[in-house]
């Protein structure tokens, strides 16, 4: 077991969170992790679509009709079926934030799905 | 298994249970019960969910509702098991606004559905009923009692 020692006013900031959630200390943190951990992958997916949407004209045009799979700003994988592109993608870089998108982008997603609401 | 309508929609709405995983695990959340909509393309789970079984995020894509509103948001991939039956790598979208699960044609396509709008049930078959029976039962649905 590994220990990680916090400091002043961290560590007191940090009780003080626990007993107003009438949690542990160990919790908070926990949770500030998985947060943290929860927006950093968002911020490079979405800087590697960024990536990929400003890319060369015909370094799209090479994967037309494909999925590639972006890492740290290179393209590491390619297939026409999505999914086995995700299934080596997540046997090759394990745990890793890798875009997975086709290679002309996505259509635009709808939901149909008015709901009526008392006025 | 006939699973009921839910009655606090109006008017009542065919639901499914779900249980969601990691690629090749067990079920790690769930069940929960998910509005069946035909009219949404993709399906969309709470982020809070997504968050706390560290789906896979694997791009960003515009949602638009009907009144024409956009707006940007995370998929992910999971395994979902619906009524029981696993549907492996399925996109989802997360809801950051929102404590519903909404089943799309991502994946209704791939289910035998009954949609029983009298009765208020929904079940999900192992394979299409004959054409026969259907008709028969229709039939039998439309002369009403004797």
């Amino acid at each position: 077991m590994s220990e990680l020692v916090l400091h002043d006013p961290l560590a007191s900031e940090v009780r003080r969170m626990a007993e107003i959630e009438g949690t542990t200390a160990e919790q908070i943190v926990a949770e500030a992790v998985r947060q943290y951990r929860a927006a950093a992958r968002e911020r490079k997916i979405r800087a590697e679509a960024e990536w990929w949407r400003n890319a060369a004209p015909e370094l799209r045009a090479r994967y037309a009709g494909q999925f590639v799979a972006v890492h740290e700003r290179q393209v590491i994988d390619h297939d026409t079926d999505e999914n086995l592109l995700f299934e080596r993608v997540q046997e090759r870089w394990p745990g890793a934030a890798v875009l997975i998108t086709a290679a002309t982008g996505r259509p635009e997603v709808h939901i149909r799905h008015p709901q009526v609401i008392e006025s | 298994m006939s699973r009921p309508f839910d009655a606090d929609y109006t008017p009542p709405a065919p639901m499914l249970q779900v249980q969601l995983a990691r690629r090749g695990e067990g079920p790690r959340l769930g069940p929960a019960l998910a509005f069946v909509d035909t009219g949404a393309d993709v399906t969309f789970m709470p982020r809070d969910w997504l968050d706390e079984l560290e789906a896979t995020e694997i791009d960003v894509v515009r949602v638009r509702g009907i009144f024409g509103e956009s707006r940007s948001a995370l998929l992910y991939k999971v395994d979902l098991i619906v009524e029981g039956q696993r549907l492996p790598n399925i996109n989802v979208i997360a809801l950051s606004s929102s404590s519903e699960i909404i089943l799309g044609r991502n994946v209704l396509n791939r289910l035998v559905l009954l949609l029983d709008g009298p009765g208020q049930t929904t079940d999900v078959l192992s394979q299409r009923p004959k054409a026969g029976r259907l008709l028969r039962e229709s039939a039998e649905a439309l002369a009403g009692p004797v």
